[in-house]
C-alpha cells in the first residue's frame, strides 16, 4: 500500500522499535517453543528410542526411518492405507468443491432475494457445530436408513463408508469460503468491471473468467496453498464419527497419528511417528512450495 | 491508491437466456443446499421432543400435539455428566461444571486469540521494519509449509514442561503462531488499509505508540475485532476436540455431549435424548451467532500471501 511505502520518523525511533520488539516479544517466545522446537524435538526423537515413561534410551540411526517406511509401503498396512486415503480425499474434495465455491459465490456477490438468508443458513455447520451435524447425521443414518431401506447395512461401517465421509465433508465445507469469497469479489477494484465492460463482456461467465477470478486470484492462492498444507490430514470428521475406532477403510494419515498417541500411555511409539513426520514433512515442503511459487507465477492477470 | 467499488450494492446484471438459466439453477441449487442444512436442525429438534417409541417406530413424522415429550430435555439436564480415566486419575463432571468450563474456555480463548492476532496484525502493518518483516514472513512460511507428524513431539513437550493437561496454560500459551493464519491476515488487512496519518498525529500530540494503538487504532478495528471475537467464541464453545486429546480432564459441554453419544449404550441414554441434549448445548451460540451475524458477514476478506 502506498501509505506503508514511505514511514515518516515517528515509526522508525527508538521508542518505535521498542514497541515493535514488546508487542512481538511473547508470541515469538511461543512460537519459538511450541513450533520451532516441538518441530526440532520432532527431528532429534526420529533418530532416538524412548522407554515407557519418555526418557531417550539410546541412538538408532535410521532405523526408526526404516521401520516408518515398512509400515508406510508395506502391502496391507495400515498407515499406508491412510496415505492413500488422504490424497484420495484430498483430491476429490479439491476437484469437487472449489469450482462449486466459485460458482456459488459470484451468484451471492450478484445478490438475489434470500442471498442474506442464504448466507446465514450456510453458516450453520460452523456455528452449531460440525460436531452437533454428525450426530445428527449419525442418528438419522442409525434410524431413518433401515427404517426407509431395510434390511441395509450401516453406511459407516460399509463399504461406503469413505464415499460417505467425502461426500458429507464437501456438504459441511461451504461455510467459510461462502463468507469470504463473495466479500473479496466485492473488493475488485470498480475500474476492472468498467473496462471488461468497454471490452465487450457480456456474460456471467465472461465476467465471472476476466474478472473475478484474476481479481480474486489471491484469496484463491491462499486458500489453495493452506489446503494443500493439509493434504495429509484427512477428513476433520473421523474422531466425530468413530472416536478412535473407525474402519480401515477410512483411516487417513492424521487419524493414524491421533490414534496412535491416544490409544497408548506409553510414549515408545513416538520415534517412528516422528520420523514419518520428517519423510511426509520432506516430501511435502517441496510439493507446496513449488506449487505456490506455479500459482503465483503462472496465475490469470487483472491486465 | 486503486479506485475501490464506489457502490458495492450497484451490481451489473447480465440478462441474456443463458445468464438468466445459469443463475436460476444455481439459486436453485444453493436454495436446496440451504434446505438440506435446514432439515437436519429441524429432524433434530423434532426428534429430541419425541418419546422412544416414537423416535424408533416414525422416525421421520413431527411428534403429535398429545405425544411431545419437554421431560426429555429435564432428564437430559440431569444425566449430562462425565467420567473419565486421564493421567490425574477419574474425573467426574456434572452438567455446571461443565458449562462453567465451557464459559471460562470460549471467553479465554476468544479474548487471548482476538487481542494477540490483532497487536501482531497491527505491529505488522503499521511498523515497516526489517524485523517485522521477516516475522510475517515467518508467518507466511509455518502457513505454506506442512510440517507433518509433530503430534507425538507436542504430547511429549506438553508432558515434559508439566503444561499438559491444563486449562490456565492453554490462555496463558495463546495462540502457537499468532502471526499466521487467518485470523491474523484479517486484522493485519483491517490495519494496512487505515491510514498512517492517524498514528502521526497522536504521536505529534504527544502521544506513545501504544497510545496511538489503544486509543486511535484498535476502536477503529473495534466492529472487526468483535466479529473475531464472536467466531472465536462459537468456535471454542464448540471445540470437543481440544478437550479430547489435550485437556481430558476439563470436559466443556461439546466435549459431554460427544462423550455421552458415544457412550449412549453403556451409560442407557436414548438417542432422543442425546438429540435434546445437542439442542440444549448448541442454544447459546445460534442465539449469539443470530444477534450478530451482520458484523460478522460484512468483516471478511482475505487477500493473498505473497512473501
Amino acid at each position: 500500500m502506498a501509505n506503508n511505502v514511505k514511514k515518516s520518523k515517528v515509526f522508525k525511533d527508538n521508542s518505535g522499535r521498542i514497541f515493535q520488539v514488546v508487542m512481538l516479544a511473547w508470541p515469538i517466545l511461543i512460537f519459538l517453543v511450541f513450533y520451532v522446537y516441538c518441530n526440532a524435538q520432532s527431528l532429534v526423537l526420529s533418530f532416538f528410542n524412548l522407554d515407557w515413561t519418555g526418557k531417550f534410551t539410546g541412538f538408532v540411526g535410521f532405523d526408526n526411518y526404516k521401520e516408518f517406511f515398512k509400515m508406510a509401503f508395506g502391502d496391507g498396512q495400515l498407515l499406508a492405507l491412510g496415505i492413500k486415503n488422504s490424497l484420495k480425499y484430498w483430491v476429490l474434495c479439491f476437484i469437487i468443491s472449489n469450482p462449486l465455491y466459485i460458482i456459488f459465490s459470484y451468484v451471492i456477490f450478484k445478490k438475489f432475494k434470500g442471498h442474506r438468508l442464504v448466507r446465514v443458513i450456510v453458516m450453520l455447520p460452523t456455528i452449531v457445530s460440525g460436531m452437533v451435524f454428525a450426530i445428527c447425521v449419525k442418528n438419522f443414518i442409525n434410524i431413518v436408513i433401515p427404517y426407509l431401506f431395510p434390511g441395509t447395512s450401516n453406511v459407516l461401517y460399509g463399504e461406503h463408508a469413505f464415499t460417505f465421509i467425502i461426500t458429507y465433508d464437501i456438504w459441511m465445507s461451504f461455510a467459510t469460503t461462502l463468507l469470504v469469497y463473495p466479500n473479496t469479489m466485492g473488493k475488485i477494484p470498480e475500474e476492472l468491471y468498467d473496462s471488461a465492460k468497454v471490452d465487450g463482456v457480456d456474460k456471467s461467465w465472461q465476467e465471472l473468467w476476466y474478472v473475478i477470478l484474476p481479481g480474486m486470484y489471491p484469496t484463491l492462492t491462499t486458500f489453495m496453498v493452506v489446503g494443500l498444507c493439509n493434504i495429509l490430514a484427512g477428513s476433520p470428521s473421523l474422531e466425530m464419527w468413530y472416536m478412535f475406532g473407525a474402519p480401515d477403510s477410512v483411516y487417513s494419515f492424521g487419524y493414524y497419528y491421533t490414534v496412535k498417541v491416544m490409544t497408548t500411555s506409553s510414549q515408545q511409539g513416538y520415534p517412528v511417528l516422528a520420523a514419518g513426520g520428517m519423510v511426509m514433512t520432506l516430501i511435502l515442503v517441496p510439493l507446496v512450495l513449488t506449487a505456490k511459487h506455479c500459482l503465483e507465477k503462472f496465475g490469470p492477470s487483472e491486465d | 491508491m486503486r479506485k475501490k467499488r464506489k457502490n458495492p450494492n450497484k451490481i451489473v446484471e447480465f440478462n441474456s437466456p443463458a445468464d438468466v438459466i445459469y443463475r436460476s439453477i444455481t439459486i436453485c441449487v444453493l436454495f436446496l443446499y440451504c434446505l438440506t442444512l435446514l432439515y437436519v436442525l429441524f429432524w433434530l429438534i423434532s426428534s429430541s421432543l419425541k418419546y422412544y417409541d416414537d423416535y424408533i417406530l416414525y422416525p421421520l413424522n413431527l411428534p403429535s400435539k398429545d405425544r411431545i415429550r419437554w421431560q426429555n430435555y429435564v432428564e437430559m439436564f440431569g444425566k449430562l455428566n462425565v467420567t473419565r480415566q486421564t493421567d490425574k486419575g477419574m474425573v467426574n463432571w456434572g452438567i455446571l461444571a461443565m458449562v462453567q468450563n465451557s464459559i471460562i474456555w470460549s471467553l479465554g480463548c476468544s479474548i487471548v486469540n482476538v487481542f494477540w492476532n490483532s497487536i501482531c496484525g497491527y505491529v505488522c502493518a503499521k511498523y515497516n521494519s526489517k524485523f517485522t518483516r521477516f516475522i510475517f514472513a515467518v508467518g507466511v512460511f509455518t502457513m505454506v509449509t506442512p510440517i507433518v507428524g509433530s503430534f507425538p513431539s507436542a504430547m511429549k513437550l506438553m508432558k515434559d514442561l508439566n503444561v499438559y493437561d491444563k486449562m490456565w496454560f492453554k490462555f496463558v500459551q495463546g495462540p502457537t503462531t499468532s502471526f499466521a493464519g487467518m485470523h491474523f491476515l484479517i486484522m493485519y488487512g483491517i490495519f494496512k488499509d487505515m491510514p498512517d496519518s492517524y498514528i502521526e498525529a497522536v504521536r505529534i500530540d504527544g502521544g506513545g505508540h501504544f497510545t496511538a494503538m489503544l486509543r486511535v487504532m484498535m476502536p477503529i478495528a473495534f466492529p472487526t475485532m468483535i466479529a473475531l471475537f464472536t467466531l472465536n467464541f462459537v468456535g471454542s464453545w464448540n471445540d470437543n476436540g481440544t478437550f479430547l486429546i489435550w485437556l481430558p480432564s476439563y470436559p466443556n459441554l461439546s466435549f459431554g455431549m460427544y462423550y455421552i453419544q458415544a457412550n449412549a449404550n453403556s451409560m442407557q441414554i436414548g438417542p432422543n435424548l442425546v438429540l435434546a441434549g445437542i439442542v440444549m448445548v448448541s442454544f447459546p451460540t445460534i442465539i449469539l451467532y443470530f444477534v450478530s451475524q451482520k458484523g460478522i458477514m460484512t468483516k471478511f476478506a482475505v487477500g493473498g500471501i505473497k512473501g
